[in-house]
């Protein structure tokens, strides 16, 4: 009876789903950066916001902390169309810049991001 | 001759994992994100918070990659570990999302009526249960863990958490009759 009652629990359950769209997107932010690849900083803010699907805070943090994970810093790529690039070395000047102006592009302000490197 | 990284088992990418090769780590990425994505969102009821628990996990996989032991355990159950544990802590963190912001998700991919307030009364019932209890149900019913790995993996006893399934599982019986009447009503 129990074990009857569990699966019926299991069963409903699996309609507990957060939606996949968002999932995804998140997804290709994350994987972007860990390849390396380029990311416009104010495509990925639009991309988001359009779909309501994060908030800007969130972008911003995934960004930087994709970078993190791959031991790598952000340099500056493009300043007119907020291009960003990923190359494996220590924090610079450069860098905390870009983390600036990512900040300026989001309205956001400053957090306390050098806490995110440790 | 060298396997693509997509055909390789969780546990030969954490090999190259550990000896810091990032292609691998994304391989991983790729693979679990989905699954993990949907644990801390279980266990957290917010997708932007969920989103920073799973980047939090896989920042403290890559960052403790060398503590990985395949003969301890498999790959999937580590960062079922991780990942949750991620969520729990974020969790203190912040506050929880009201249940109809989280029906409204629903709303946006269930096709009918019906389906919908099912999901919507669902999603009412697991957000207002505590996280720990979220997490707890998430673990046992639907990643399949028995109560004493739940106990492990959140850090509890088991007798604590036989009494948060205990208390979930009252929630969901009333919910799974309610909508068990609804639909006999409507035949």
């Amino acid at each position: 009876m129990r074990e009857d009652m569990d699966n019926k629990i299991s069963a409903m359950l699996h309609d507990w789903q957060p939606p996949q769209r968002y999932g995804d997107a998140a997804q290709r932010l994350l994987l972007a950066a860990a390849d390396n690849q380029q990311i416009n900083v104010r495509e990925a803010k639009q991309y988001f916001s359009h779909r309501g699907t994060l908030a800007p805070f969130s972008v911003l943090m995934m960004i930087i902390g994709a970078v993190s994970f791959s031991h790598s810093s952000v340099v500056p790529f493009n300043h007119s169309t907020s291009h960003i690039r990923y190359e494996t070395r220590t924090q610079t000047e450069a860098d905390i810049q870009l983390q600036q102006e990512a900040l300026n592009v989001f309205s956001i302000n400053e957090p306390d991001i050098t806490t995110l490197d440790d | 001759m060298t396997l693509p990284l997509a055909q390789l088992g969780d546990t030969q990418l954490m090999a190259a994992v550990q000896q810091g090769t990032q292609a691998a780590f994304a391989t991983l990425v790729a693979r679990h994100h989905s699954r993990c994505f949907t644990l801390a969102w279980r266990v957290l009821n917010d997708p932007a918070e969920a989103e920073d628990a799973v980047q939090d996990a896989f920042l403290k996989l890559w960052n403790n990659k060398i503590s990985y032991d395949p003969a301890r355990g498999n790959f999937s159950g580590w960062l079922t570990r991780i990942v949750t544990n991620s969520a729990l802590d974020r969790r203190r963190l912040v506050k929880d999302v009201s249940a109809l912001e989280n029906a409204g998700w629903v709303a946006d991919d269930a096709p009918r009526a019906d389906r919908l307030a099912e999901s919507a009364d669902l999603h009412r019932t697991m957000a207002a249960m505590p996280a720990r209890q979220r997490a707890a149900i998430t673990l046992f019913y639907i990643e399949g863990l028995s109560m004493a790995e739940v106990a492990e993996v959140m850090g509890s006893n088991p007798k604590a958490v036989e009494s948060m399934l205990s208390r979930g599982r009252t929630a969901l019986k009333a919910l799974l009759t309610e909508t068990e009447d609804r639909n006999e009503v409507m035949r």
